[in-house]
């Protein structure tokens, strides 16, 4: 299984993370870590584009929440795009989509960033 | 049902999280060199990966070695998944819904894996025999 990766990327005043790989146990550590160095850094309006994400477990949904209450517990905020179908369905019959917010595309999800209050 | 050769897979891996991600992967290959669609094989990963994960963690008081039993069987249309394990008595139908409004730290632990294996498979079967948990997961491909 090959280690997950992570693009970093600042558009707008909005960190922008382009996740390849599995979100899995490991998956998911790395993501919750990454989505850390972010906040400490200040970086607090978070973008993760999950286009490159073809799996997804019990472990990498809970660090979506996870990452989604770190950045809102600073005045922060995580937006999600580029959901595959299997992910979106996912996230959709596990109930996250009502505590996540979700765009299409990536200008959607860092336009969206940019304007929550935070 | 009859199986031909080439269409089962079967490994006994021990309790640990190294094992898990090496029968994984090998799983994961036997199933796609089939021609398994995409959501057969997600779906597969999944219920291995949370099933056998409840096993590690919840699966046992002591920290011997224990075998757990993974069979895979592509029929047309339908991959038959079997995990087997000595760890308590363990049925995964009794477990209870999670509540999905309810905050994820405040569910039952273990629950919303087994939530989305329910949603997205087409049957669960579970038999405790000889001091073992057999759990049987039949997915559309």
């Amino acid at each position: 299984m090959s280690e997950m990766k992570i693009g970093h990327a600042v558009t707008n005043g909005v960190s922008v993370g382009r996740i390849e790989g599995r979100l899995d146990v490991q998956g998911s550590a790395v993501l919750e870590t990454y989505a850390q160095q972010c906040l400490s850094a200040g970086e607090l309006r978070l973008v993760l584009d999950l286009a490159g994400v073809g799996y997804i477990s019990s472990a990498g949904l809970r660090s979506l929440l996870v990452v989604a209450k770190k950045a809102q517990a600073v005045n922060g905020c995580l937006v999600l795009c580029g959901l595959t179908p299997i992910v979106l369905n996912v996230i959709t019959i596990s109930g996250f989509q009502q505590l996540l917010k979700i765009c299409v595309t990536e200008e959607e999800a860092v336009a969206a960033a940019a304007a929550l209050p935070g | 049902m009859s199986t031909e050769p080439g269409t089962i897979f079967e490994r006994r891996f021990h309790n640990r999280h190294d094992d898990l991600s090496r029968v994984t992967a090998e799983a994961m290959r036997f199933i796609e060199a089939r021609g398994v669609g995409d959501e057969a094989v997600y779906l597969a990963n999944l219920t291995i990966e949370e099933m056998v994960t409840n096993i590690l963690k919840y699966g046992y008081d002591d920290t011997a070695v224990h075998e757990i039993r993974l069979r895979l069987e592509i029929h047309p249309g339908t991959l038959r998944l079997v995990l087997e394990d000595d760890g308590h008595e363990f049925d995964p139908l009794k477990a209870p819904e999670p509540d999905i409004n309810q905050p994820a730290e405040q569910r039952v632990p273990g629950g919303l894996g087994i939530h989305l294996i329910r949603k997205l498979s087409e049957q669960i079967d579970y038999e405790r025999c000889g001091g073992r948990n057999r759990l049987t997961v039949r997915i559309r491909c």
